[in-house]
């Protein structure tokens, strides 16, 4: 009893650990939905650079802090002129954006592939210190992610909030043309969204690197499950993002006790599914949009 | 009189001429190319395996070529994608026979691809040379048109099971991942550890692509357990180690086939020391010390330590020697029955069924035959073991202890 119980709370916090870093990946989803009604196909593949740059950067300067600067600073440079010449003219059209960014997943994946090579690598762990959870010996560097990302969070919160620009950026998602009537400079809130999405994205790829390797399909597994977070948490609705990525990975921990991880995994899909039977806009959708 | 006469000139010219000018055509009648076709996984999860074995492939036609071909003619290749996906794989193999006219078809590492094909080889009469380990290529769907020249599961399986109850422990778990090969793996390991006298306490699968382990490792592993066979490769290889690391840091590791191909296992530190892998060919040139090896790595361009010269990648070393012997077995055939064209098939089919062959640049693997049954290469393996962070070779499994009674007799079915 008790050895299930202390099992269950591992699986627990395990599961919520990676709920954060899901969290960070599918609020930018969400963020470049809501605003841009981009469905960003590419997303996952966003994670991956940001996981394929931390490499590069560790390989080369032995310094894996580096690469949370690096990575989401080179991003924004493949990001903007992606929004301006790729996606500006599909936006508020989610089929076509979703065409347009399958195309771009195609593309990153294959230089990855040409570039980076088929082989996945192994990060060195930037901060090898274990800890005796529950008579788990728990890798000390999931605590950090679990911090880092939580800061972060308050970080997105906090602009989106608080400051005058996340104002705008939160008028626009609710209603554009009005947001643009009232003289709000949408052209630019769209390009700084998609490159503040994108970096969520790469960020998440650059936490997660350490924990889950670097392989060039790395972004395929993420991408799925955040489209799931972001539908169960309704779309474009950044706090349902944030409660149904913890909500889910946490769920997923705890199921993996119980049933196999594997069923655990398929049981997340059927949460799916009764989510959107009885309510098909998510938990913290609008009806109407 | 004069008029006729240049008339007469002008035909016996025109004559000589159009003979001239066909001559080397007739002649080029005979030198007509071989036309070999691979569907090579360049693309999707096994991109570092195809990307190998097409290298490979590339470099033992060349040798061929350069040798003057096969009988007089030369090869020509055609290559394409399964982007490491059975449907893609079929319908490839189906546009290599059917547009490119090749007369045979080499690869595919994932064994999905391979029997995805192995019906199509048999309906368009073409022989099938997949370099995939799953037993059930040469077995329950395999056919007469169909070649296993790697090593299978079973025969891996079979062949390590002395040395893991000898060397390593008695008490087992497997661990493996969560498709086809995955699970050849978990039963026949099962199956022939029990029978050499160890036991398997628990049989763990995890889903393809797992980047946590944790929660499928921790509290799962019995206290009683001395040893892991996993099969898991790439970046689930990479997580299963460190994770096991955390869960059981005293636990022993047996790895199937391919496990620690193109890892550098300096990186992976104190979690992979002391572990064994199965290996059908040596990592490094250390472990099987011979001139045709050397020239055999000298041709793929991969360095005694494994990395590929001009890249300074590691190489993927696993079933590609296989790739090279397919193309080598199909020499031999096509000179042993004097294959000409396609109709000659069932010859060199014949030719092939039972054939063996002797260690060298040819079959750098070793010696070994083609069974006639079942048309699965009986060949030996090698253990490896990581030590101080480099891969040796600890143990050589000869031909004979990894035969097992053939499944099928596909020498019985017609053409």
């Amino acid at each position: 009893m008790l050895e299930s119980l202390s099992s269950i709370t591992f699986l627990l916090m395990n599961g919520l650990i990676w709920g954060l870093i899901v969290a960070l990946i599918a609020l930018g989803l969400s963020l470049i939905f809501g605003v841009m009604g981009i469905v960003n196909m590419a997303h996952g593949d966003l994670y991956m650079i940001g996981a394929v740059v931390t490499f590069y950067v560790v390989s080369l300067f032995g310094n894996f802090w580096l690469a949370l600067l690096a990575a989401p600073l080179l991003m924004a440079l493949i990001a903007a002129p992606m929004e301006r010449f790729v996606l500006r003219p599909y936006e508020g059209n989610p089929s076509l954006t979703m065409i347009a960014t399958v195309g771009i997943s195609f593309i990153v994946q294959t230089a990855a592939l040409a570039v980076y090579g088929g082989i996945p690598q192994k990060i060195p762990n930037p901060w090898p210190v274990n800890f005796n959870l529950l008579g788990v010996s728990y890798p000390g560097y999931r605590f950090l992610i679990a911090l880092i990302s939580i800061f972060i969070l308050i970080g997105i919160w906090l602009f989106l909030y608080r400051t005058n620009y996340g104002i705008l950026i939160r008028a626009s998602m609710q209603d554009r043309d009005m947001a643009n009537a009232m003289g709000i400079n949408v052209n630019r809130i769209l390009i700084t969204t998609f490159v503040l999405g994108a970096a969520l994205a790469v960020v998440g790829g650059v936490l997660a690197a350490p924990i889950y390797q670097v392989s060039y399909l790395m972004g395929n597994d993420v991408i799925l499950l955040c489209f799931i977070v972001v539908i169960i948490g309704g779309l474009g609705s950044l706090e349902g993002t944030l409660v149904a990525a913890l909500g889910i990975c946490a769920l997923e921990g705890v199921l993996a006790h119980f049933l196999s991880p594997t069923r655990a995994r398929a049981a997340i899909f059927v949460v799916m599914v009764i989510v959107l039977m009885l309510r098909p806009q998510g938990l913290f959708g609008e009806k109407e949009r | 009189m004069k008029r006729s006469a240049l008339i007469v000139l002008a035909v016996v010219v025109s004559l000589a001429a159009g003979l001239l000018l066909m001559q080397p055509q007739a002649l080029s009648q005979s030198k007509d190319p071989i036309k070999i076709g691979m569907i090579a996984d360049s693309t999707g999860g096994l991109a570092a395996y195809g990307y190998s074995h097409e290298k490979v492939l590339r470099a033992a036609i060349k040798k061929i070529n350069s040798e003057g071909g096969i009988s007089g003619r030369p090869i020509e290749l055609f290559v394409e994608d399964t982007e490491s996906k059975p449907p893609v794989g079929a319908l490839k193999f189906r546009k290599l026979v059917e547009s490119n006219g090749v007369s045979f078809v080499i690869d595919s590492n994932s064994s999905g691809v391979a029997i995805a094909c192995a019906p199509i080889a048999k309906e368009l009469k073409t022989p099938y040379f997949p370099c995939a380990g799953a037993t059930e290529i040469s077995g329950e769907n395999g056919n007469r048109y169909v070649f296993q020249p790697c090593t299978n599961v079973r025969q891996e399986a079979k062949g390590v099971v002395k040395f893991a109850v000898e060397k390593i422990g008695k008490k087992w778990v497997t661990v493996v991942v969560n498709y086809a090969w995955g699970w050849s793996n978990e039963k026949e390991f099962t199956q022939f550890i029990t029978e050499a006298g160890g036991q398997v306490l628990t049989s763990i699968r995890v889903p393809l692509g797992t980047g946590d382990w944790l929660p499928y490792l921790a509290g799962k592993i019995p206290k009683e357990a001395e040893a892991v066979y996993f099969a898991n490769f790439g970046s689930d290889f990479l997580s299963f180690i460190r994770d096991l690391h955390a869960v059981r840091p005293d636990i022993k590791k047996l790895g199937a086939v391919y496990a620690i191909s193109a890892q550098d296992v300096a990186k992976l530190g104190e979690a992979a020391e002391g572990l064994y892998c199965i290996a059908p060919y040596p990592t490094r040139y250390e472990g099987l010390k011979a001139d045709f090896n050397k020239a055999y790595r000298d041709m793929i361009s991969v360095d005694a330590e494994g990395v590929e010269v001009g890249t300074g990648k590691r190489f993927v070393l696993a079933y590609n020697w296989a790739v090279w012997e397919s193309m080598f077995l199909l020499k031999a055939g096509i000179e042993k029955s004097g294959w000409k064209s396609n109709k000659d098939t069932p010859k060199l089919i014949e030719a092939l069924e039972g054939m063996s062959f002797k260690q060298g640049i040819e079959f750098p693997q070793g010696e070994g035959y083609v069974r006639k049954e079942d048309h699965l290469s009986q060949v030996g393996l090698y253990i490896e073991q990581i030590r101080r962070g480099t891969i040796d070779v600890v143990a050589r499994i000869p031909p004979e202890a990894v035969v097992y009674a053939p499944e099928k007799d596909h020498s019985k079915e017609a053409f």
